[in-house]
């Protein structure tokens, strides 16, 4: 073992080990006396409470600063309440809140604040968890009188949101625990003495609530508790790194997700669904609308030039396989030589079923991500499943049905038809009046005579788009006990697409092939995807507990290169006459693309991903300022993937028949453990230890395998068939790092520091351990004495928050060395075949990671009693060492040869917005509005010494002649688009048409836009009516700023008003020449009306005769209207499989849907 | 309060449940794994090399492997070196729209034509420097090959030298070491350079007669290259008139499919035949070509033969393939050989004004060499006679150069040499005139007889300036 981890070691024992002694120093001068309340510990099970001594209990032992001379108890209550931020439920029946008391302590604990200011109060003090509740003092005991007889309490608790009962809710009368509600939220309580009580409900993850009620002489009263989840405050719980901590400690934002409510109204198929539109700073963009596609995700825009861009992913504290946007999302099978079309598949993140997920938290960046490690720089996803909790078994079954359809219709084409003059053939005949069948042959003038409008998408007979179909049912089920809760959901989804086999064309199979389609040709578009999750939680005595998660998904999706033929098809023109299909090619003139295009309806890919995931969380206090948390966790995917083409194509590739085989498996494997300690310090201060270390390990082995020439009717590889390709892909990559997070609080200031080391695999080389720093500060202004008191009635809170920390990327294992290729079996010339190696790559010793800083700040306000949130983040993200593979000059080592070097800095500086407005707010009428508002602004601020700027993505591969691409270069965004611009046009030889020559290009390439939206933008509302009986929400999306090529505008030029109507102005025919790209790309703005849901609770007593004890139903849309100034289908599906170009090559849009859920509790 | 804390805190058992923790922590650290095991540092990528697999005799050996098939590629491979300056002179023409620049000599500065060769000929510099370092450390006793290697990256410098402009960089990539971008060298300086890579090969490969030879050879045509005839011909006196040194080629059935060596030669149209869809031999025999072309098909000569009836391709013309190369790809093309030894010692007799010894010596070949000849004809040759006059010597003497050497290389460096060293105007030897393009369009020959260094090279090299100068 090194001496810089034996120092580790020793640090982390000192680290843990010190606080402990202080502590007992502080704590045995910390007793208060009990001058007037008791203070009681819930004691739960129906038992009474029992007293406590207040310095046992931390909840107690808070820290305040009060000087209340002469005020009422109600504005004691509710300093000592914010400045412990302190959750106190009392009623004004308990409790004389008009009272005047006097109160004036230093650093006192909140125990002796309780007991000064509730000296003459008559309540005592009951602690439940994080909660306090004041309580009447109980009444002596009454008097023996023969005429009174006891009465019964009894009541039902419920959701407010879902109307679900609330399982294991405490009912409590006159401060004493009575009862426990059953698995039907009720609970009834007897042996009550005639007279005025006071009943308090406690149960955690809700608001806390009493109400007074008189019971008569032998009376049966009936209380009834709607309880409301407790709403996202300063005192939430939030997952780091270190474990959980109280959102108010931490110096940076994060995006907490709960998943329940939003499963229940709102349209989602996967985490993908669950994140967009709910996370400011993210974006979302789609490769296409096939089911199952992934989506690209790009948290505060994009930092590096060369490594993945994508955010890692936490779950259960262990981290999972999260390449989106690598060539190795594509389908394993369709990647090789066979020149076959590139097939998405479905993301790893979407393995994870969305209904087991009980939150997700997205953090956006190195200044919260810094302890994640090296490759946390892209923010990070943490994923919390669910555990359940303590009651009898709760089933939830949900079952979903719904279609699908494509929005809006394809624009229809205008075609002049006309004949050659040469052969009086039927050709089109553009306004230039030339015709040709080959780009080859030249100009042949043709004689126009009729204008056709033509759309085969719109066409019923013709198109290949349909209505498709979803059905999913996820069965849960959850409770346990006080040491053991549990979880278990099992879910399955199954969709089939929009695209189907026109009738035109099965005919025309049948007829070429005198075969019958097979049944996939029909519908090729298919995903289904199930799995079943559990979570445990069980308790190991008094000072451990240990979670269990375990994942096992099943995915299999299917689809077609019909699909990716729709930007063709809508540009083309069937002569069913003949069954020719023609394309315009440039300039006008046409090609008969049948060949093609046909073979490309017959290509089938499918790809299987079996996903296995096991997480093991140990949490163990061995005393009570210390905890130690260890996690390991596997997860496994194992991918079978394959394209396939049929015998019997038109083109010589497609006539033998071909099949792509790829099998892939991917392995996480992660080890974590780490140390929390909490220390106090004299003068009110508070010092907070995390330290520990964690390894993750991520290999990925894939085989791929190219034959041809298979046998009629066989779909596997055979011995008859053709090897064509084989290649294996093998990437083994681990970090290790060890983490110290020092941080102190001093009442309404919380100071958070840390400092990691970092290691990455680096093959053969040993390097220094990179640093990465992170600073937070978290401060509760709002608490202070100083703030204006007439703010108080408006200002709930007011935080104010900074953070600054750094994050990285590794470098790839082997970037560092020169490498060599092996070439087995190469002949000479020489007899046998000989063995011989060549120089792979030339490496670079000086490597580094790459490094992302950030430093983020704002503020977070709730005003007007928690109507309004307002939450408002500024950021500037700054990536140096930005890792670059860099060319290295043909005069080394020929041409294609690459260095990897840290050259560059890439900068992204914005701010997020969270307005959240609670207008109404009744038993009857909720309404609330919530809207996120990011702006993002990219720039590359520097290339270093010797490095041109770049294209990453070109539309050529000569340099000389590149027209547009996507490049890399200083003060422009990363990944910006450049095109050489149409400088201008003007019919010259004034024949009213244009033709190449009369349009003037620009020599050089000039920035035409990023690639990312500059803003993004969600807005969400709701109504709640009759207590949550009835509730609508609709939800918006916004984008502006990203410019995408338009397929659609650049296919479509040929058959425009423009180049066939005599007509038409110059204006409109220029598109037709622009062959830079430059006039087919734009700046896309869009508002998307994204989801609308209505929802209704079946009454209780309906909903009972049925079975359940709960109902719900819903009628959910997506994707239902959408305003855009984009010319094409959809400017929001855009994204490649891999890379980080946006181009919308005509492919599927984002479908339209409507379903209808049912939801039962059982 | 006391008695809670020390029940809670300071039990021994709570300590040896955190030094237990503790030491399990430690164990993983420090006991059985070191970081590189940690962080599963020693796997490597499938078809990738650990480096010190190649620190070994037998890893030596497949670099020098790696160098040869390397150059073989450089060399007459597709886009090589015997093609790309067969379409500059005026051994070949372009039959579609390939190297149409190179064929029609307009070749400006800042694009990438011809960059293939360009890049295939520095990658056997840059191979073969690494295989020299192996063979070097790992395998002693390899002199003879090391000095083969440095022949071939010598060879690849005289290649670069007769084709690309003045100014080429020579970049270095240094064995175990970084690599070190140089500034542009002129035509001479490459000349000079590869000549002293010669030297070493000589001294190094004196026990093998073969690469001795090739050594030689190299530096004798060098020597013709910077006009020091006599100097030539001393190095090659004693290389015999059968010596040949040969670069093999596979037929397409040997191919490695899926791999980039692809081990056919330039002139292979064998996969075109059989699959009209693929890749396809863009080339044909010249005849005349630009005037000043010779007459290659039209002059019936059995060392140029031909055959036709491939087809057309754009520029709507017949396509003639060289007989001597097997259209299946395999065979061999003559790197050196005693008949180029033969021919320099005639060159460096004409220069001494020894026209009887000059014309001895072509017609020595004539008599003797024509055994040689692929596809196999009936000899000999028939005698040459003294035309008279010294220009007509000289071009009598290139003209059997060209159809002796014919398709080997050799025909870009004497066009350039006739240019530098015989006084000729570039228009007196490389093709001009009318041009015919595809597709019927025409257009004339351009003024260029190198190929400038591609733009990729200046893009990424910050020590590069571009071209001293052209046509020098």
């Amino acid at each position: 073992m090194s001496r810089r981890f034996r120092w580790m070691l020793l640090s982390l024992a000192v680290f843990i080990l010190l606080p402990g002694g202080v502590l007992r120093a502080q704590a045995e001068s910390a007793v208060p006396e009990d001058a007037g309340p008791q203070f009681l510990l819930a004691s739960g099970q129906g038992r009474a409470p029992v007293q406590v001594e207040p310095g046992r209990l931390p909840v107690l032992n808070k820290r305040v600063t009060i000087d209340l001379p002469d005020t009422t108890l109600d504005a004691a209550l509710g300093e000592i309440s914010k400045q412990a931020a302190l959750r106190l439920v009392y009623s004004a029946s308990v409790v004389p809140l008009k009272s005047r008391v006097s109160l004036k302590g230093s650093d006192i604990t909140v125990a002796s604040a309780l007991t000064e200011v509730l000296r003459h109060a008559h309540v005592d003090v009951v602690v439940h968890g994080s909660q306090v509740v004041l309580v009447k003092k109980p009444t002596q005991p009454a008097r023996d009188d023969a005429q009174q007889k006891p009465g019964i309490i009894v009541g039902r608790v419920t959701e407010a949101e879902s109307g679900t009962p609330v399982v294991g809710a405490q009912v409590m009368v006159d401060g004493v625990g009575r009862a426990i509600t059953d698995a039907g939220g009720r609970y009834r309580i007897t042996g009550i003495a005639p007279g005025k009580h006071v009943v308090g409900i406690i149960s955690i993850g809700y608001r806390g609530t009493v109400r007074e009620v008189e019971v008569g002489d032998g009376e049966t009263v009936t209380v009834d508790f709607v309880l409301e989840a407790a709403p996202t405050q300063l005192s939430e719980l939030v997952v780091t790194a270190a474990g959980e901590q109280r959102r108010i400690e931490l110096g940076h934002d994060v995006t907490v997700i709960r998943v329940d409510s939003i499963m229940a109204t709102a349209p989602v198929t996967s985490v993908t669904d669950l994140l967009e539109g709910r996370v400011p700073g993210l974006v979302v963009q789609r490769t296409s609308g096939a089911p199952g596609d992934p989506a690209r995700l790009r948290l505060r825009g994009v930092s590096s030039p060369m490594m993945s861009n994508d955010p890692i992913i936490i779950v259960d504290g262990i981290r999972v396989y999260s390449e989106l946007s690598t060539a190795r999302a594509a389908n394993l099978g369709g990647t090789g030589g066979t020149g076959g079309s590139t097939y998405a598949t479905p993301s790893p993140l979407d393995y994870i079923d969305p209904y087991s997920i009980e939150a997700i938290q997205v953090v956006r960046g190195p200044s919260a991500a810094t302890m994640y490690g090296q490759d946390a720089a892209n923010g990070v996803i943490i994923i919390t499943t669910k555990r359940g909790r303590p009651g009898p078994p709760s089933w939830r079954t949900t079952v979903e049905r719904g279609f699908t359809e494509t929005p809006g219709r394809y624009p229809d084409l205008h075609l002049r038809m006309g004949r050659l003059l040469t052969d009086d053939s039927r050709v089109f005949c553009p306004l230039n009046n030339w015709a040709g069948g080959d780009i080859f042959i030249g100009k042949v003038p043709c004689q126009a005579d009729t204008v056709v409008t033509y759309q085969m998408l719109n066409d019923p007979e013709l198109t290949v788009l349909d209505r498709g179909e979803r059905t999913a049912v996820s069965v849960g089920v959850s409770g346990g006990s006080s040491t053991l809760t549990y979880n278990i959901t099992g879910t399955y989804m199954d969709e089939v697409g929009t695209i189907k086999l026109p009738r035109y064309e099965i005919m025309r199979y049948r007829a070429e092939r005198g075969i019958e389609p097979a049944s996939w040709m029909l519908r090729p578009q298919n995903h289904t995807i199930w799995g079943v999750t559990l979570g445990a939680m069980a308790n190991l005595g008094r000072s451990a507990d240990l979670s269990l998660t375990t994942q096992l998904t099943r995915s299999q999706q299917q689809r077609s290169a019909l699909e990716q033929q729709l930007g063709t098809l809508m540009s083309t023109y069937l002569d069913r006459a003949t069954g020719t299909y023609y394309e315009a090619s440039s300039y006008g003139r046409i090609q008969d693309v049948s060949g093609e295009l046909l073979d490309r309806f017959y290509e089938r890919a499918t790809s299987n991903a079996t996903h296995f995931k096991q997480g093991l969380a140990l949490n163990w206090r061995p005393r009570e300022w210390v905890t130690i948390t260890s996690n390991v966790g596997l997860q496994v995917v194992s991918r079978a993937d394959e394209v396939y083409s049929p015998p019997g194509g038109h083109d010589w590739r497609y006539q033998d028949g071909r099949l792509g085989v790829g099998k892939g498996q991917s392995v996480e494997s992660s080890f974590k453990v780490h140390a929390t300690s909490q220390l106090p310090l004299p003068g009110g201060f508070m010092f907070k230890l995390n330290t520990g270390v964690d390894f993750s390990n991520t290999r990925e082995d894939d085989l791929h395998l190219d034959v041809r020439k298979l046998p009629e009717g066989m779909e596997t590889v055979t011995a008859a068939a053709e090897v064509y390709y084989k290649r294996q892909h093998y990437s083994d990559r681990s970090t290790f790092g060890w983490f110290v997070e020092p941080g102190i609080n001093h009442r309404r200031l919380w100071i958070s520091s840390g400092l990691r080391l970092d290691g990455g695999s680096n093959f053969g080389s040993r390097v220094k351990l990179p640093r990465f720093p992170k600073l937070s500060v978290s401060y509760l202004l709002s608490d202070e004495p100083f703030f204006p008191e007439r703010l108080q009635t408006v200002v709930g809170s007011l935080r104010l928050r900074a953070a600054y920390g750094h994050a990285g990327r590794q470098p790839g294992p082997t970037d560092r060395l020169r490498l060599y290729d092996a070439r087995t079996q190469i002949w000479l010339g020489e007899g046998t075949a000989i063995d011989a190696i060549q120089l792979r790559s030339v490496g670079n010793s000086d490597v580094r990671p790459e490094r992302t800083k950030e430093f983020e700040a704002g503020f977070d306000a709730d005003l007007f009693d928690d109507r309004v949130k307002l939450g408002v983040t500024g950021y500037r993200k700054t990536t140096v060492d930005a890792l670059l593979s860099v060319d290295v000059a043909p005069s080394v080592y020929g041409s294609g040869v690459k260095t990897m070097m840290n050259i560059g800095v890439v900068r992204n500086t914005g701010f997020e917005l969270e307005f959240g407005v609670e207008p109404i707010r009744s038993d009857l009428v909720t309404w609330y509005t919530r809207t996120q508002l990011s702006h993002n602004r990219n720039i590359v601020v520097e290339l270093g010494p010797g490095v041109e700027p770049f294209f990453p993505e070109v539309n050529t591969t000569n340099p000389a002649s590149i027209t547009s691409g996507i490049r890399v270069a200083p003060g422009y965004p990363l990944f910006g688009r450049w095109a050489k611009p149409v400088l201008g046009y003007a019919d010259a030889n004034g024949d009213g048409v244009l033709d190449p020559s009369e349009v003037v290009l620009g020599d050089t390439l000039v920035y035409v836009g990023g690639t990312l939206p500059n803003y993004t933008a969600s807005i969400s509302t709701g109504v709640s009516l009759f207590r949550g009986t009835l509730a609508i929400d609709m939800g918006f999306q916004y984008e502006s700023g990203m410019t995408q090529v338009n397929e659609m505008s650049r296919r479509l030029a040929p058959f425009s008003r423009g180049w066939n109507d005599p007509t038409a102005s110059l204006s409109e025919q220029v598109a037709v020449f622009d062959l830079t790209e430059f006039t087919w790309v734009q700046t896309v703005n869009s508002l998307r009306f994204h989801s609308l849901s209505i929802s209704y609770q079946v009454p209780i007593r309906i909903a009972n005769r049925l079975g359940a004890r709960a109902l719900a139903l819903s009628v959910q849309g997506s994707n239902l209207g959408l305003w855009t100034n984009y010319r094409g289908m959809d400017p929001n599906v855009n994204a490649r499989v891999s890379g980080n170009d946006v181009r919308d090559t005509g492919v599927l849009p984002t479908p339209r849907v409507w379903q209808v859920r049912l939801t039962a509790t059982h | 309060m006391r008695e809670y804390m020390d029940r809670r805190g300071s039990g021994p058992r709570a300590k040896v449940a955190i030094a237990s923790a503790l030491a399990a922590l430690g164990l993983l650290l420090g006991t059985g794994c070191s970081m590189d095991d940690l962080l599963g540092t020693e796997t490597l990528p499938p078809d990738i090399l650990d480096p010190a697999v190649a620190k070994t005799p037998k890893g030596a050996l497949a670099a020098y492997n790696g160098a040869l098939v390397h150059f073989r590629n450089a060399f007459g491979g597709y886009e090589g070196f015997v093609e790309a300056s067969g379409v500059l002179s005026d051994e070949l023409e372009q039959a579609g729209t390939n190297l149409e620049r190179v064929d029609t000599r307009v070749i400006p500065e800042g694009e990438n034509t011809a960059s293939s060769v360009y890049s295939k000929l520095h990658r056997v510099r840059g191979q073969t420097a690494q295989a020299i370092g192996l063979l070097k450390d790992y395998a002693p006793g390899s002199d003879d090959l090391i000095g083969h290697l440095y022949a071939l990256q010598a060879y690849s410098e005289i290649f670069l030298a007769d084709l690309f402009c003045s100014g080429i960089p020579l970049s270095t990539l240094d064995y175990e070491g970084n690599f070190t971008y140089k500034p542009g060298s002129t035509t001479q300086q490459v000349y000079e350079h590869a000549f002293a890579l010669l030297d070493t090969a000589v001294s190094l490969a004196k026990d093998s007669v073969q690469f001795a030879q090739l050594a030689r050879l190299g530096k004798a045509r060098v020597l013709l290259a910077l006009g020091r005839y006599q100097e030539a011909a001393s190095e090659v006196a004693a290389v015999p008139d059968d010596y040949s040194y040969e670069v093999r080629y596979a037929a397409n059935a040997a191919r490695i499919k899926g791999q980039f060596d692809d081990p056919q030669h330039f002139a292979t149209i064998e996969s075109y035949r059989s699959n009209p869809g693929s890749w396809k031999w863009y080339f044909t025999v010249a005849d005349r070509e630009g005037t000043n072309g010779l007459d290659y098909i039209s002059s019936g000569d059995p060392r140029t033969q031909v055959s036709s009836g491939w087809g057309n391709h754009q520029r709507e013309r017949t396509i003639y393939h060289p007989s001597k190369y097997p259209v299946d790809g395999s065979g061999t093309i003559v790197l050196a050989s005693g008949i180029e030894a033969r021919l320099i010692e005639a060159e460096a007799a004409l220069d001494a004004g020894d026209v009887d010894l000059w014309l001895e010596k072509l017609n020595h070949l004539r008599r003797t060499a024509w055994t040689s000849i692929r596809p196999a004809t009936t000899g000999p040759l028939p005698d040459l006679t003294d035309p008279g006059s010294r220009d007509a010597r000289i071009d009598l003497l290139f003209r059997e150069r060209a159809f002796w050497l014919f398709l080997t290389g050799q025909r870009q460096g004497d066009l350039r040499r006739l240019v530098r060293n015989y006084g000729r105007s570039q228009d007196q030897v490389y093709p001009i005139g009318l041009y015919v393009q595809a597709r019927g369009a025409t257009t004339t020959y351009g003024s260029d007889i190198d190929v400038p260094v591609p733009v990729s090279e200046q893009l990424t090299n910050p020590n590069y300036t571009g071209c001293f100068g052209r046509g020098v």
